[in-house]
């Protein structure tokens, strides 16, 4: 399992330990450095001691140091001193002595060396070459005859193992100090790891409360640090659309149960009065018509929820053929003519014979029925209906415009929701049963297009946008 | 008694017009906001059933100008709105009553007796002047222990007048509560009621119940 805690402590010990180790590397050479440079020092002081005391004894190189010198002191654990031909001049009494370098210095310098033989192991070594200078023959001091120079190799050691030693326990000190350093650390990012996601459950915490009956709830930013602001923000922005998502659902369900409850109430209350006394053929007959009226009613709005069902869920994606408008315009005034005689209106169409469009015969013509439907419901008597198709650089425009009583400017956003109706009615008489326009809106984007309604004194116009291919 | 139904919905009205005017109630019907909130201004009614998702008056608002008009009449509404909130909004708008469709008839029934009940401050559903007992609730008639048979029209006009015991009812009250609005009939069908009534009632050898009171009206009550 992926843990983001873990993550968080394994990084942090990641780089915690990459700190120690290079800072452990870097003292521990640093030490080393120190310590060997501290011995080359020593070894140096060591060598110049022993060079200052070589001299010529007749002809011979000896090393002599004065009789009331204590050169001991300055002695190196180990030396020698050779002549150019490698003979020893001298050498440190017993003891162990490492195998001592070939290589000799540039007169005047010295070289230095880590040799890996001998029983204790390695040893630095100091290699040096000095001139002795010529001396004067004492034995004829009227004719002074120089001997030549010499130069004299003098190498010192000591043994590596006591810097060796110390620096292994400055490493065990030096683990034991990291070792621990890395477990404060382990410990301290586990729980700074935990704080860090403290907010992670808390932000939990509050999600929990926030169930499909409370949807209500939000998360209050301001205990949360400021860096958790935007995702509380986009929480808070989810569970507002989660919210609407359900209220919307709630309130469509309740309209349902409205819508279908008056009608019901009508069938059972003719129904439960017919049955109180005995009755005519006459009176059972007209009980009868009206209950049948009642059923369809509900029969087309159980299909008109069902198409909408079908629509919402994807069901009825439209069938797109190229179809001539002016014909399909002209069928649904013809449709729409006996009712619009019976209020004495005038339809009429405005659609160019040759206006073709990539649609969905059958659906196209649900959105128009409505339309004209409710045009010549909600219009004023003598009044009139208008058609119109035409193309514009925005798509294919359809507009039904009425000269009915117009919707008032508060109502026009609401005209396109599901059982709105504006005049809050259910009568069969002005109302049909409020889905038509959600259809129409529903089929229309299924289309990729439009629908917009427009009011004023003089009517209303719907237009419905079809972008074009 | 007379009854206002306020509701759009063409089949429910007429069913609940049906039953309740053979219930021998006078219903009077308004099938939108605007002619209900006119019928119930105009005239007196002993209770109104009002939906509320109505074309061109809300019922709510019918209620609510209803009440500012200083108009007592009992309202019973009766709508799809089921929601708590919507009960409680309908009750503190001055609903006196509240009923969810769909409903059964015979409680629709039994809940417009009892704020008939309410209106004339009776808790029994009997009404008892002298030897006359009248149930209001199975409409039946007896007088010292005997079922008196009466139609429709008769009945509401005894229960009327029971509802009044002791008081004179002038003609013009008679006529608000028990004749709808578009009736044709003339004034004197009331006279034609009434002889018909004490044919039923006040039968030889027994003491009358039913006075008219010359130039003011009639009276129901006891020795």
């Amino acid at each position: 399992m992926r843990s983001l805690r873990l993550k968080l402590i394994l990084g942090s010990l990641f780089v915690l330990g990459t700190v120690i180790i290079s800072f452990g590397l870097f003292v521990y050479f640093a030490k080393s450095r120190a310590l060997l440079s501290v011995m080359d020092g020593r070894l140096a002081a060591g060598v110049k001691a022993l060079a200052s005391h070589v001299e010529r004894d007749s002809g011979r190189l000896i090393f002599a140091p004065a009789e009331d010198y204590d050169i001991r002191g300055e002695l190196p654990p180990a030396y020698r001193i050779i002549d150019e031909q490698g003979r020893e001049i001298a050498r440190s009494a017993a003891g162990s002595s490492p195998a001592w370098p070939v290589e000799r210095p540039v007169e005047g310098r010295s070289l230095l060396a880590t040799m890996g033989t001998g029983k204790d192991g390695r040893w630095r070594v100091v290699t040096f070459s000095s001139r002795i200078s010529g001396e004067q023959d004492r034995a004829e001091e009227n004719e002074p005859s120089m001997t030549p120079a010499a130069v004299v190799t003098i190498q010192c050691a000591t043994p590596l193992g006591p810097i060796s030693h110390e620096l292994r326990e400055f490493v065990s000190q030096l683990a034991v100090l990291a070792l621990a350093a890395f477990l404060i650390a382990g410990g301290g990012s586990f729980l700074l790891a935990g704080r860090a996601l403290r907010p992670i459950r808390r932000i939990n915490e509050a999600l929990a409360n926030v169930s499909e009956t409370r949807l209500d709830e939000r998360l209050d930013p301001r205990p949360f640090d400021k860096e958790l602001h935007p995702l509380i923000g986009q929480l808070n922005a989810a569970l507002d659309r989660l919210e609407e998502a359900f209220r919307r659902e709630r309130q469509f369900t309740a309209d349902v149960s409205h819508e279908l409850r008056t009608p019901v109430a009508g069938i059972l209350s003719t129904i439960e009065v017919l049955l109180r006394k005995e009755r005519s053929e006459k009176e059972l007959r007209e009980a009868h018509e009206d209950n049948l009226e009642i059923g369809r009613s509900m029969q087309s709005m159980i299909e008109r929820l069902l198409l909408l069902a079908r629509m919402d869920a994807g069901k009825a994606s439209p069938r797109r053929q190229s179809t001539p408008l002016a014909a399909l315009v002209g069928e649904i005034l013809a449709a729409a003519g006996p009712e619009a005689q019976k209020r004495n209106l005038r339809l009429s169409q405005d659609v160019d014979a040759a206006l073709r469009a990539d649609i969905d015969p059958d659906q196209m013509k649900i959105v128009l029925a409505n339309l004209v439907d409710n045009a010549v419901r909600y219009n004023r008597p003598d009044g009139s209906v208008t058609v119109g198709a035409r193309r514009s650089p925005e798509g294919l425009v359809v507009e039904v415009r009425d000269s009915g009583m117009g919707i008032p400017a508060d109502q026009l956003p609401l005209v396109f929701d599901r059982f709105h109706r504006v005049d809050s009615s259910r009568s069969e008489e002005t109302g049909g049963c409020g889905l038509g326009l959600s259809i129409a809106r529903k089929i229309v984007e299924a289309h990729g297009g439009r629908i917009l309604a427009s009011s004023g004194p003089s009517g209303s116009v719907f237009s419905i946008i079809l972008p074009e291919a | 008694m007379r009854l206002l139904i306020v509701e759009d919905n063409r089949a429910l009205l007429k069913s609940l017009r049906k039953g309740l005017q053979e219930e021998g109630f006078t219903v009077d019907a308004a099938d939108d906001g605007e002619e209900g909130l006119f019928l119930a201004e105009h005239n007196e009614y002993d209770v109104v059933i009002l939906d509320l998702l109505l074309p061109k008056l809300d019922g709510l608002k019918l209620l609510q100008a209803l009440r500012r008009a200083d108009i007592q009449t009992h309202v019973l509404v009766l709508t799809a709105l089921d929601a708590v909130d919507e009960t409680v909004r309908g009750l503190n708008t001055g609903a006196d009553d509240y009923m969810t469709k769909p409903f059964r008839f015979e409680e629709l029934l039994a809940r417009v007796r009892a704020l008939l009940r309410r209106k004339y401050q009776k808790k029994d559903p009997r009404l008892v002047v002298a030897d006359l007992e009248i149930d209001t609730v199975a409409r039946n008639v007896r007088r010292r222990g005997k079922d008196v048979p009466l139609r429709p029209k008769e009945y509401a006009l005894l229960e009327f007048l029971a509802h009044h015991a002791g008081e004179v009812v002038p003609r013009s009250m008679i006529w608000e509560h028990l004749y709808d609005w578009q009736d044709e009939s003339i004034s004197n069908t009331i006279d034609v009621f009434i002889s018909r009534l004490r044919k039923k009632i006040d039968r030889p050898g027994l003491p009358p119940l039913i006075h008219t009171v010359r130039g003011a009206g009639y009276q129901l009550k006891g020795g």
